[in-house]
């Protein structure tokens, strides 16, 4: 009774355009639930309409004709530098279309080969996948695309740097903690010991420095003085992070 | 402003630009025409793109521009979008989820009945969840005005839910 007086007050204000984006995504989540929701049920399709429009997106098409217009035109505009984003977008769609063509119509002849090719299949769909949800504005689904190369062996070189990026500059901490776990399986790749230990400066909570030096012992990293030091100036460190750096910079 | 960066604004908005062409134009494929469009407009000013506060505001309303303009030649031409809601088993009852569908259906023929300015605050705040003072600010209006004119949009489709429906059974 209560909660359907609270969202009820909710509605009024929302009907009002008083609502704030947060008490929206309240009411959101309120009208998802799947059983009858009583005198309420009648106000379902509005929000079921928004969610409905949230869902859609441009065609894939529509993304790499975008893609290849602005590289045609960077390339007569003579610009020096490449267009990460879109050939990574650009690579996916194509590393995929390749790796299912090849997969259908190479028939391998033996189960190594087959499964070689399944490997490459789901490695290419992944990272794929990875790319299509990294951006997406709920954590959620940013934690599902850092997940997406757990456990691949040989993730494309995108992959990783997709990795470090969510690591440095995600805004959420449990999107960055994740990427810190995923890319600890790569530990052995130099750039990843080297991201690792170049994020410690950037993050700004004690949670995830505490998280990368712990990862960076584990690792076995070669740790970078320079780094280190520089992050002791730092006057509003972490007392725990300070004491752990100095430990560390007696072991260097 | 250099290439990477335009190409990642144009990665980060071409979802969202999209939505909005085809909320103002009904049909995917003209949606898809405008968005592109306007990204073509955006390169070609990209010199001066640093000068712009907010480069995304700039882009919809280059957007909101061809829409309008494209609008005016006609009434829109709306297709269904491809909704969840079939999927949705859990819903309490097949028949319900029928209701819903059709309800969903009246609310974008409502929503078409708009005026533009409301659509458009409609839109913003309810599918992309801009902040109020965003869309202030992008739209160039007072935040008042945005209320109300997002007021007056709720009302006016959650009107369309208290309509008598054909399809359910009136109580006696």
């Amino acid at each position: 009774m209560e909660e359907t007086k609270k969202i009820k007050d909710l509605l009024e204000r929302y009907y009002d355009g008083k609502t704030s984006g947060e008490e929206e995504r309240d009411l959101a989540q309120f009208f998802q639930q799947p059983h009858d929701l009583g005198e309420l049920e009648t106000h379902r399709a509005i929000f079921q309409q928004s969610a409905d429009w949230q869902a859609q997106t441009a065609s894939a098409a529509l993304k790499s004709k975008l893609f290849q217009q602005f590289e045609a035109s960077s390339k007569s505009a003579q610009f020096i530098h490449l267009p990460r984003t879109w050939i990574r977008a650009a690579a996916a769609v194509l590393l995929c279309i390749t790796a299912f063509g090849l997969g259908r119509m190479s028939r391998p002849t033996n189960t190594g080969e087959e499964l070689v090719g399944l490997q490459t299949e789901v490695q290419s769909l992944r990272t794929m996948m990875m790319m299509a949800l990294i951006d997406k504005p709920r954590a959620s689904e940013r934690i599902r695309a850092v997940r997406m190369v757990e456990g691949l062996e040989q993730p494309a070189l995108e992959a990783i740097e997709l990795l470090i990026k969510a690591m440095n500059e995600d805004e959420n901490i449990n999107v960055r903690l994740a990427s810190i776990e995923v890319l600890f399986a790569f530990k052995h790749l130099p750039e990843v010991q080297r991201a690792l230990l170049l994020s410690l400066p950037l993050q700004d909570s004690p949670m995830v420095q505490m998280e990368l030096l712990r990862m960076l012992m584990d690792a076995g990293a070669t740790l970078d003085y320079g780094v280190l030091q520089e992050m002791l100036k730092d006057e509003q460190l972490d007392p725990a992070i300070r004491q752990q750096l100095q430990q560390l910079l007696k072991s260097i | 402003m250099n290439t990477p960066h335009f190409q990642q604004i144009v990665l980060n908005l071409t979802d969202p630009l999209y939505r909005y062409a085809r909320w103002q134009l009904g049909q995917r494929n003209e949606a898809e025409d405008m968005v592109q469009e306007t990204f073509l407009r955006l390169w070609k000013m990209r010199a001066k793109l640093r000068q712009y506060e907010n480069v995304e505001a700039l882009a919809f309303t280059v957007l909101r521009n061809l829409c309008i303009d494209k609008n005016r030649k006609r009434k829109i031409k709306w297709s269904p979008l491809d909704t969840a809601i079939e999927k949705a088993n859990d819903l309490p009852s097949p028949q319900r989820r029928m209701e819903l569908q059709e309800e969903v259906q009246e609310l974008e023929q409502a929503a078409q009945q708009l005026p533009e300015q409301q659509r458009t605050i409609l839109f913003m705040r309810n599918i992309e969840g801009y902040e109020i003072k965003e869309i202030a600010q992008i739209l160039g209006l007072k935040i008042n005005t945005v209320e109300v004119n997002l007021s007056r949009a709720r009302r006016s489709l959650s009107q369309t839910l208290k309509r008598p429906k054909p399809w359910k059974k009136q109580k006696k």
